[in-house]
């Protein structure tokens, strides 16, 4: 059942401790103790050297959780056992809250070869932040803006939560300017989705009605766009050549490595999940969820990751790779989204516009 | 096993749905020895998936099986499975024919139920001798005293012989199986007369042609034999004959009062109808058996393919299925919006479940119904009259001089608290009020004449809710009556779906189409533009909602876990869609075309 494919060259570890449990989070993580991060680091690295076969990474993502809420001796730790896999790394990436980003942490970064740094921001208004229980203020994150610059890593992502609770259209707008103001690299704006098991599924709070939405994530795109950044996934934007290397892994429907607790990873034709489970995980019982790819589940994942993208999909590669002209099969549905603005079709590169990004599920259900 | 007269008994089981008549047979099968208790699967006469999953006979069985009596004897029982639900009355009335005796099921907990009354009438009027029998007494709720005064009250039978059992536990079952042999008689037919076999069900075997089930009343038949059916005068040689024990048994012969099967390479089974009589070419009786009433069609509803191109499949489908089931009618028809299918004609809506399912699940084919209707009666002002079961085929108003629509007589059964809200249902369905009589101190009959269109539509749900479940309900079709009717198209899009048109009630209409319309557009997929949904009488708009332009609907955010589980949803939403189809350029999926059935006024 297994096929061989070309070893992954993207690497994502988990490290799932944060210092506070965000009202809204549904990510594996826990609260942090020193003893559990000490067990945890222990399992990782065995999982890591494991399953690792590439030494010739290209791009590794640090996420989480809280990466950084590790204690200054084993954050070291955790980079220096990521050491051996990122000497070719074009893109090293950390993922940090304002708050437990500090100087020592930034210095180790440096020291380890981190070339990019992801920071949650969320919201740029301090009572908003307060109130979904983040403990950090629109002025920590200018300071640990700054702490980087001073440190040579500039190519920094700003992440921002849309339609949070009491957040209206204007203090969104704020908050993009506020943001601009910061002169990031990259920015990520995400529509709030509520899972189940979180403080705001509890307390019913509700998602971003589907007009406001809309509206906020059209209007974040004019902002950004005037200026200069591009569109080029449906939740995120980047200045040229910024782009997240990593992430496009993802969305080009690539193989990655993912390690550490309740991660993802693809290699060869498997799709894994590891267990979430804290303490089977610590064990060495990570009970792995597969799902076995067949060439018509690839076809799939391809449409459905690719169009994510302004690259959107090359219909003469995806004939190569699977035999199916997607557009001789779907040519009516493709000329009326082509129509009405949703999808270009320019050097048979299939894509979707600004506003195709935003009704995606719908295209790629036409189009699968 | 050899063969006399008087040591057979030839039966069937009445009872109401769920009162445990196949779980008797059951027990009876299993008693008598005819199959090892091993090799049962729950419920053996129940043999289609479909009946064994929703509880239901369907098709009716025969089964042969020897019992050794306490007398010493052995005895041949033919036992002769009825279907329950009002679809099927007249397989009911086939069953029944074939037979000297009936055992009658009437529930220790439930007592007489007004599907049971009906049943036992056609037993009484066919001269059966009734055997009651008392089932679920293991239940701790039971009341067999009160059950066997039911019987007596309500059907007016002695309730004296009644018998007490357990079909669930086999209690009593041995007691029930001596019954049979004392109370129910021996056929008395006469050897040496022309042959007379009465035709009660048949079905199609690609490898023996249509295998016709026969009870023998008077004379007997050999293989070789030249046979004639006397209503269709189409005669055959006889190839092969046996009986049933349910494994077939092969027999040279088959004498009166022996229940069996014949085989003689008949081809068509339209050929073979149901109450033909099978007798001598050359020594042919002088006269038919008295047949059964023809069985008509009463709701006909549009199946179209999803995909085109299982057209041909679904034509396939429907002969094969049609092979055993002479009630089921198809005729090609072609709509604008859904493309080529078939105008299908069914007993009732249970009976058009049923051949949806099995299209579906036997022949894997996705398919669209649309709404069924009833036959109406159009008359022209050129005097004509033309039948019409296709509303979107009702001919322009100005050619219209009026339209009759068939009524039903319906007999609902009801604890009298509830006599209130049901009169005021009838009412509401443009009933007829004909009857009301007391059953008993607690429980009522209430008779009304009612048009079959408002049955078909809510009916049964309504009457449910209104009753919290306790009226039963049963019906025979009455007459045609006129009415003001009108059809009622809809507009998706601007643009007319043919499939969605209705023959509505005037005074109703407007609130019926804004049901329909809303109702509708909870199932339509948002598009990217606006979709008005429009009612309209006569090029006339009456009513109109909007289903919203889609304006965001992707997934935020998509990263490693994330990846699969956002495909395994896409996934069955793709599943959802190809239950759709395409009517311009907007999705309609299969529950708009019955959204015309489900609407509820009370939401206006």
């Amino acid at each position: 059942m297994r096929t061989k494919i070309n070893l992954p060259t993207a690497l994502y570890i988990h490290i799932p401790f944060c210092e506070s449990i965000c009202d809204y989070c549904d990510f594996t993580k826990l609260q942090y103790f020193h003893s559990f991060a000490k067990k945890y680091l222990v399992a990782l690295k065995r999982e890591l050297n494991e399953r690792v076969q590439n030494k010739d990474i290209k791009t590794i993502y640090i996420g989480g959780g809280t990466p950084t809420s590790l204690d200054d001796k084993q954050f070291e730790a955790l980079l220096k056992m990521v050491e051996p896999y990122s000497k070719n790394a074009i893109e090293y990436t950390v993922e940090a809250n304002p708050e437990s980003l500090s100087l020592s942490k930034i210095k180790q970064l440096k020291k380890y070869g981190v070339n990019r740094v992801s920071i949650g921001v969320e919201s740029t208004h301090d009572q908003i932040l307060k109130s979904i229980n983040r403990k950090h203020t629109f002025s920590d994150v200018k300071s640990v803006m700054r702490n980087l610059r001073d440190n040579n890593i500039d190519n920094i992502n700003l992440d921002l939560i849309i339609g949070l609770p009491n957040v209206s259209f204007k203090m969104l707008e704020e908050d993009i300017k506020n943001i601009l103001s910061l002169k990031p690299k990259h920015i990520s704006c995400y529509s709030l989705t509520v899972h189940e098991h979180t403080v705001f599924y509890i307390n019913k709070i509700e998602e971003p009605d589907e007009e406001f939405a809309y509206q906020a994530y059209k209007s974040i795109n004019s902002l950004l766009e005037k200026s200069g950044f591009t569109h080029y996934e449906v939740s995120n934007w980047a200045l040229p050549g910024y782009e997240s290397k990593h992430n496009l892994v993802y969305w080009n429907n690539k193989r990655y490595y993912g390690i550490g607790l309740g991660a993802s990873g693809y290699i060869d034709n498997i799709r894994y999940k590891n267990s979430t489970n804290f303490n089977q995980y610590v064990s060495f019982m990570n009970e792995i969820e597969q799902e076995i790819v067949t060439p018509s589940d690839e076809k799939d994942y391809e449409l459905m990751l690719r169009l994510r993208t302004k690259f959107g999909v090359n219909l003469i590669d995806y004939q190569k790779k699977f035999g199916v002209d997607l557009y001789a099969s779907h040519k009516q549905v493709i000329d009326e989204y082509i129509a009405q603005g949703y999808l270009t079709l320019q050097d048979n590169v299939l894509a979707p516009t600004f506003e195709g990004m935003m009704i995606l599920d719908k295209i790629y259900l036409d189009l699968a | 096993m050899n063969f006399d007269q008087k040591y057979t008994r030839n039966f069937s089981i009445i009872a109401h749905i769920d009162h445990g008549k196949s779980t008797l047979a059951d027990r009876i099968l299993e008693l008598t020895g005819a199959v090892s208790t091993r090799e049962m699967k729950d419920q053996i006469l129940d043999s289609m998936d479909l009946e064994r999953e929703r509880g239901i006979t369907i098709k009716l069985n025969a089964v042969t099986l020897s019992y050794t009596s306490d007398d010493g004897n052995t005895y041949i029982f033919n036992l002769i499975d009825t279907p329950g639900h009002v679809d099927f009355t007249y397989e009911v009335s086939r069953s029944l024919a074939a037979c000297e005796g009936a055992v009658l099921v009437v529930d220790a907990t439930q007592g007489v139920e007004a599907q049971t009354l009906a049943n036992v009438y056609l037993a009484i009027d066919n001269d059966l001798a009734i055997l009651p029998v008392i089932n679920k007494i293991d239940l701790p709720s039971a009341m067999p005293e009160w059950a066997k005064e039911e019987i007596e009250k309500r059907i007016g039978i002695s309730s004296e012989q009644a018998v007490e059992v357990s079909a669930k536990t086999g209690f009593h079952i041995h007691e029930l199986l001596e019954a049979i042999v004392k109370e129910i008689p021996a056929p008395n037919g006469d050897e040496s007369a022309p042959l007379q076999a009465l035709i009660f069900d048949s079905y199609y075997d690609s490898y023996r042609g249509v295998v016709i089930l026969i009870r023998i009343k008077e004379g007997s038949v050999k293989v070789g034999d030249h046979i004639k059916l006397m209503q269709s005068d189409k005669d055959y040689i006889v190839t092969e004959l046996g009986i049933r024990s349910p494994d077939e048994i092969k027999l040279k012969e088959l004498k009166c009062g022996q229940v069996g099967y014949l085989c003689a390479q008949i081809k068509d089974i339209r050929d073979v109808r149901p109450g033909d009589t099978v007798t001598s070419f050359d020594r042919p009786a002088s006269k038919a058996l008295p047949g059964y009433r023809d069985i008509n069609p009463m709701v006909f509803c549009g199946l179209y393919p999803v995909d085109s191109d299982d057209y041909q499949d679904l034509k396939d489908a429907l002969e094969k299925l049609s092979l055993n089931d002479a009630s089921l009618q198809f005729v090609p028809e072609t709509s604008q919006a859904l493309g080529f299918g078939f105008r299908c004609g069914f007993l009732g809506l249970l009976h058009m479940d049923v051949i949806q399912e099995r299209l579906e699940r036997e022949y894997n084919i996705d398919l669209i119904l649309t709404a069924p209707s009833v036959i109406y009666h159009v008359y022209l002002t050129n005097g004509e009259m033309v039948p019409i079961d296709n509303p979107s085929k009702l001919p322009d108003s100005s050619k219209i001089n009026r339209i009759e629509e068939p009524y039903v007589k319906a007999n609902i059964m009801t604890p009298k608290e509830y006599v209130g809200p049901i009169m005021e249902l009838c009412q509401e369905k443009r009933g007829i009020y004909l009857d009301l009589q007391y059953f008993d101190d607690t429980r009522m009959i209430l008779v009304y004449e009612l048009p079959l269109s408002e049955i078909v539509y809510n009916f049964f749900d309504k009457l449910k809710s209104c009753t919290k479940g306790y009226a039963s309900f049963d019906y025979e079709p009455s007459i045609y009556r006129p009415s003001d009717l009108i059809k009622m198209d809809v507009l998706l899009n601007g643009q007319v779906v043919d499939a969605l048109s209705s023959i509505v009630y005037r005074p109703q209409a407007y609130n019926r189409g804004l049901g329909i319309i809303r109702r509708i557009k909870t199932v339509i997929p948002r598009q990217q533009f606006e979709i008005p949904i429009q009612a309209a009488i006569g090029g006339k708009i009456i009513a109109r909602v909007d289903v919203k332009a889609v304006r965001k609907d992707v997934l935020a955010k998509c990263y490693g876990g994330d990846i699969s589980r956002k495909k395994k949803l896409l996934e069955k939403q793709k599943e959802g869609k190809k239950r759709m189809k395409k009517v311009g350029s907007v999705e309609v999926p299969q529950e708009a075309f019955m959204s015309i059935l489900s609407i509820d006024e009370e939401e206006n």
